[in-house]
């Protein structure tokens, strides 16, 4: 199913890339505005429609459902207030994490939002905002058995999981703590848990962001436990848009230092245990 | 217990999705599939053609790649400026695919009526219709119930295919639980298809019995 | 003047031509039985008289109204084709009854159906000024004819629960129901049980006797020799003889003829 969807997206980014050059030849009525570029129409796309769609998916404590069935979270009022900054209604959009990328360029979304990780390869598909929190990858294992989780050697013979293509597997594939254990790659960080949760697997390396919420006490996963001392590959989180959107950018980057210096975004990280992960200070 | 009622409120409300694709689907597939089957058992060779080439690309790529495809080449290729809302997307990958499947039954059912029945309505003087309707349609429609019924089980489980291009439908829902902690949704959801199906598969086994006052 | 007239016909499929100059004629009231070895053109010449097969060549008259012709392409549009079926019955080998419907409802459908469009057409049917009425006449029919098959107390069965012989007396009464010019018998008992075939030939038989023309194509000699006035043998895509069932039958002069019928002389 993966690989389905790896072939489509290179399928897709082809067509994209065709549809770039459409736009540029001046086809397209909208693009082919002799004075805007293509920088400035991203921007006034999104201006003109009044609204901001935000690319989510649901994970505690970043964006979720509450008891009440409305959706809420971290990145859900940090956003709510950056939008509001920039004049322009936020529209929280569901999507496949898989299929971000398609769903930014086809422009069903217009940004991701959503604890996404800053890594070079992005920077180079989607303009990327200022960093706004700092993430580190964790290992989560049996509450008996974290404890014993020192070394290279205690790992020795475990199986190791990760969430394929994550900063996980990065770290599972990399760092010397892992060389001896066996590692195996599935779909999803909570398909990582399950398999922990089930004993098929021992140790789960997920976003630290991603445990707080789901290790929770009264979840199915209170029998997890995170092993505090040890993070690996700490790693910031940014807001992806269209690349070479550079008036959207700063749009959004002033937005957001501006939610910091009215101390709206600390009372938001302090509201979900997060402060002391976030990286953008009021001046 | 509140969990358990919250769980399956959220559950019951995506199994909506899944349910409103469902029929959407089979009341526009069902009589697509016949536009399509007179099509591949045309005369007129390049609309024969035609149909078989759509049916084999149809049915010869995955719903899952259809489905992406409906949703996000038309805004890839406009870029931006024409979209399908998501649940017409699905929608109409859904009914295309099906479409296409039902064709094939319904050439099959149309094809294994014997030549002899056409030709004991056309001494009797009825006109094509009056064969197609009163002599052929309920010897087909007797013949294809048991595949349309499979075809059609196998519909409500494809509906949660529509999670790839975010359509909120029941397994989606369930995969957001476990990213909040509860695992057992997801095998919990397993209930409302096997009812949906239990409650299809009996319906199926009643048409059938009702046709079955006769053979041949 | 005689009731059918088949004048020239010819009929080939793709290259082979299975009927070369096919002309007979036949009067109200006879009986014409067809024989001849397997292959020979005899169901084609049934086929075409019902026109579940053009010929490519020929005239059809019945009644003294050109049904086909073939220098004339205006007559075989749908819908004159249709009208000009119903001048013939036949029935056929496999019998065809419609698995679906009960015996009774087999035999009333097309009457139903031709009722419906007369009454729009003309308002009436049959003396009956609507459908309702119209009904109850062709059900009146309905029932004379499956008594005439012997098949009264199985009017509410359905074809897959009558036996072979059974089947083929009812696929006769709906083939009677429309009242055809001439009626028109494709090897009516070659599908059956040889125990069978006596109470189809009887229902035949008995329907020479209520004045009805008919066509039968059949392999059962002393059948034919019983009931015909008149045989045609056919060979090859022609007519290779053709007289009473004395003169065919027992003095053949063709010696295909004489070849042919040696087969049956145990």
């Amino acid at each position: 199913m993966k690989k389905i969807i790896a072939t489509l997206m290179a399928g897709l980014m082809a067509v994209s890339v065709l549809a770039g050059c459409g736009g540029s030849t001046g086809t397209d009525s909208k693009t082919s505005d002799v004075n805007a570029g293509k920088t400035e129409s991203d921007w006034s796309y999104i201006a003109d429609k009044g609204e901001m769609v935000i690319g989510i998916t649901y994970f505690e404590p970043m964006n979720y459902m509450d008891d009440n069935g409305k959706l809420t979270g971290f990145e859900t009022e940090f956003a709510e207030k950056v939008c509001e900054k920039m004049g322009v209604t936020p529209k929280f959009q569901k999507i496949d994490w898989d299929s971000k990328e398609v769903e930014l360029n086809a422009k069903t979304i217009d940004c991701i939002w959503n604890g996404l990780t800053i890594t070079d390869e992005r920077k180079e598909n989607m303009d990327i905002s200022t960093p706004y929190m700092e993430n580190k990858q964790v290992m989560v294992a049996k509450a008996d058995k974290a404890g014993k989780l020192t070394s290279a050697d205690a790992l020795s013979g475990l199986t190791v999981v990760a969430e394929k293509k994550s900063a996980g597997e990065e770290v599972a594939k990399t760092d010397e703590f892992f060389k001896n254990a066996e590692y195996v790659s599935v779909d999803s960080q909570s398909k990582a848990l399950l398999e922990v949760k089930s004993g098929t697997a021992d140790v789960a390396i997920i976003d630290y962001v991603m445990s707080i919420g789901t290790l929770a006490e009264g979840s199915d996963y209170s029998d997890l436990k995170v092993v505090e001392e040890k993070g690996f590959s700490p790693e910031q989180y940014g807001i992806a848009i269209r690349k070479n959107s550079t008036e959207t950018l700063k749009k959004l980057n002033d937005a957001i230092q501006a939610v910091a210096d009215e101390g709206e975004l600390k009372k938001i990280a302090v509201k979900y245990n997060l402060d002391d992960l976030l990286l953008v200070e009021a001046k | 217990m509140e969990q358990f009622f919250n769980v399956s409120q959220q559950l019951l409300k995506g199994f909506g999705e899944n349910s409103f694709i469902f029929i959407i689907t089979l009341l526009l597939a069902l009589p697509l599939g016949l536009v399509v089957s007179m099509g591949s058992m045309s005369k007129f060779k390049p609309l024969k053609w035609l149909t078989k080439t759509f049916v084999w690309i149809i049915r010869g790529t995955p719903l899952m790649l259809q489905l992406f495809v409906v949703f996000y080449v038309p805004p890839l290729l406009s870029n931006g400026n024409f979209n399908f809302s998501r649940i017409n997307a699905a929608l109409i990958a859904f009914v295309i695919n099906y479409a296409a499947y039902f064709s094939e039954i319904y050439r099959g059912g149309i094809e294994s009526i014997p030549r002899g029945q056409y030709e004991a309505g056309q001494v009797l003087g009825m006109t094509r219709s009056q064969i197609f309707f009163r002599v052929v349609l309920l010897q087909v429609v007797k013949k294809i119930i048991p595949p349309i019924g499979n075809e059609i089980i196998t519909l409500v489980k494809d509906t949660s295919l529509a999670s790839v291009i975010a359509i909120p439908e029941i397994l989606m829902m369930a995969k957001d639980f476990s990213m909040q902690g509860l695992i057992w949704p997801l095998f919990y959801s397993a209930l409302f298809f096997l009812l949906f199906c239990g409650i299809l598969t009996l319906l199926f086994s009643f048409i059938e019995k009702k046709l079955n006052y006769y053979k041949g | 003047m005689s009731l059918l007239s088949v004048q020239n016909i010819q009929k080939s499929f793709g290259k082979t031509q299975v009927l070369k100059n096919i002309s007979f004629s036949l009067d109200k009231g006879e009986v014409l039985a067809i024989i001849g070895s397997s292959g020979s053109g005899k169901t084609t010449l049934l086929r075409c008289l019902n026109f579940l097969e053009t010929p490519q060549k020929g005239k059809i008259t019945v009644n003294g109204s050109v049904l086909f012709d073939s220098s004339d392409i205006s007559r075989t549009s749908d819908s004159q084709i249709r009208k000009n079926r119903l001048h013939f019955g036949l029935v056929f080998q496999s019998f065809n009854l419609f698995p679906q419907y009960k015996v009774i409802e087999n035999i009333m459908l097309a009457p139903q159906l031709a009722a419906k469009e007369q009454l729009k057409k003309t308002g009436e049917f049959m003396g009956a000024a609507n459908f309702k009425d119209a009904q109850e006449i062709i059900r009146e029919t309905a029932f004379s004819l499956l008594d005439r098959v012997g098949l009264s107390e199985k009017k509410d069965s359905y074809p897959c629960n009558l036996s072979g012989g059974q089947q083929q007396r009812v696929a006769i009464a709906r083939a009677l129901a429309l009242n055809p010019d001439v009626l028109c018998f494709d090897e009516p008992t070659s599908a059956l049980d040889p125990e069978l075939t006596g109470e189809v030939l009887n229902v035949i038989r008995g329907l020479k006797t209520s004045d009805s023309t008919m066509i039968v194509v059949t392999h059962e000699i002393e059948f034919a020799r019983d009931v015909a006035d008149k045989i045609i043998f056919m060979d090859e895509g022609v007519i290779a003889e053709e007289g009473t069932p004395d003169q065919v039958i027992n003095n053949p002069q063709n010696p295909r003829t004489k070849e042919f019928l040696s087969r049956f002389n145990h």
